[in-house]
């Protein structure tokens, strides 16, 4: 039993975290933070396919790119966080579900 | 048998990885969820070192485990009740589930048989033999600030703009302190708060603004 990690093995663990982040995305009923949670998990599975192309290529620039998706998305995550807290603030509510007031 | 210790690790982590991103979506509890997301940026790092890219995996470890994650939790601990699973979101998962298992499928028959044409290797724009007996960091370093300058310094203004819309967006101003207020002191002039009166012998002043 030979086991070789290949491009694949990397592509196929990527394309489910994704894939789970997307099934996270799309549940209507949750909670928004578990929103944010998978938006992240979505973007780690993006590093993941960077990553592992930057080393079946052997080309440095998919490490660079993996940086700036890093602080992008920290940057994203600083926002929305912000925007929930106001929008707890704002609404009193016990739970914070994605509800007809916020639109999109 | 013959496996080697890196596709063994391989294997574990990434299991450790979709089991955790797994738990991040369908748990019921947040604070659960967040610490799951933990688990998952943990063992991609892992992942991460498994290929060579230590500098990517360590910064994946300090900016999300350190700063993200915390934040989530601070947020998360702040904010957010306990809550109960219902029946009526179980109903709701089954859609978001047959779309993500689709999708699954689909990458998984994708990447089976992954082939790069020929053209993706001549795309190289930074070949890994240029940067020969330099370790990831030093090499990342020598592109970042070279090539990629620019992006570089946008970025920073990325998160000096996230910083300032975090803070005004989560600032508010309270009127519990004793402040001297000094643009209302200087936009006060004499001649509004005193009226002056000619007041005649014997008869007195009516008070027209009671105070």
């Amino acid at each position: 039993m030979i086991m070789n990690i290949s491009l694949n093995h990397y592509l196929i663990v990527s394309g489910i975290v994704f894939g789970t982040g997307l099934i996270g995305v799309l549940f209507k009923h949750g909670h928004l933070i578990k929103l944010l949670l998978s938006i992240e998990l979505m973007l780690l599975a993006v590093n993941i396919n960077f990553i592992a192309f930057a080393a079946y290529l052997k080309d440095l620039s998919g490490q660079v790119y993996t940086l700036f998706i890093l602080a992008v998305s920290a940057a994203e995550v600083a926002v929305g966080l912000a925007i929930f807290v106001i929008y707890f603030r704002n609404q009193n509510a016990p739970e914070m579900t994605t509800d007809p007031t916020l639109k999109g | 048998m013959d496996i080697d210790f890196a596709s063994l690790s391989f294997y574990f982590f990434s299991t450790i990885l979709i089991l955790t991103s797994l738990y991040v979506v369908l748990s019921h509890n947040t604070l659960y969820a967040v610490l799951a997301l933990i688990g998952a940026f943990l063992s991609a790092a892992i992942l991460f070192l498994l290929v060579n890219a230590e500098f990517i995996a360590l910064t994946l470890v300090i900016v999300y485990v350190g700063a993200v994650a915390v934040f989530f939790l601070f947020v998360v601990m702040m904010l957010l009740p306990d809550e109960k699973p219902s029946l009526k979101q179980i109903k709701f998962y089954m859609g978001p589930m047959i779309g993500g298992l689709l999708f699954i499928g689909g990458i998984w028959l994708y990447a089976r048989n992954w082939t790069s044409c020929n053209e993706a290797l001549s795309l190289i724009s930074i070949p890994l033999s240029s940067l020969k007996n330099i370790d990831n960091t030093k090499s990342l370093g020598a592109v970042i600030y070279t090539y990629y300058l620019l992006p570089f310094q946008m970025l920073g203004l990325v998160l000096l703009i996230a910083m300032v819309g975090t803070i005004l967006l989560t600032l508010r101003e309270r009127n519990v302190a004793k402040i001297q207020k000094l643009k209302q002191q200087m936009n006060h002039f004499g001649k509004e708060s005193i009226t002056l009166h000619d007041v005649p012998l014997y008869s007195g002043v009516k008070n027209d603004n009671e105070y």
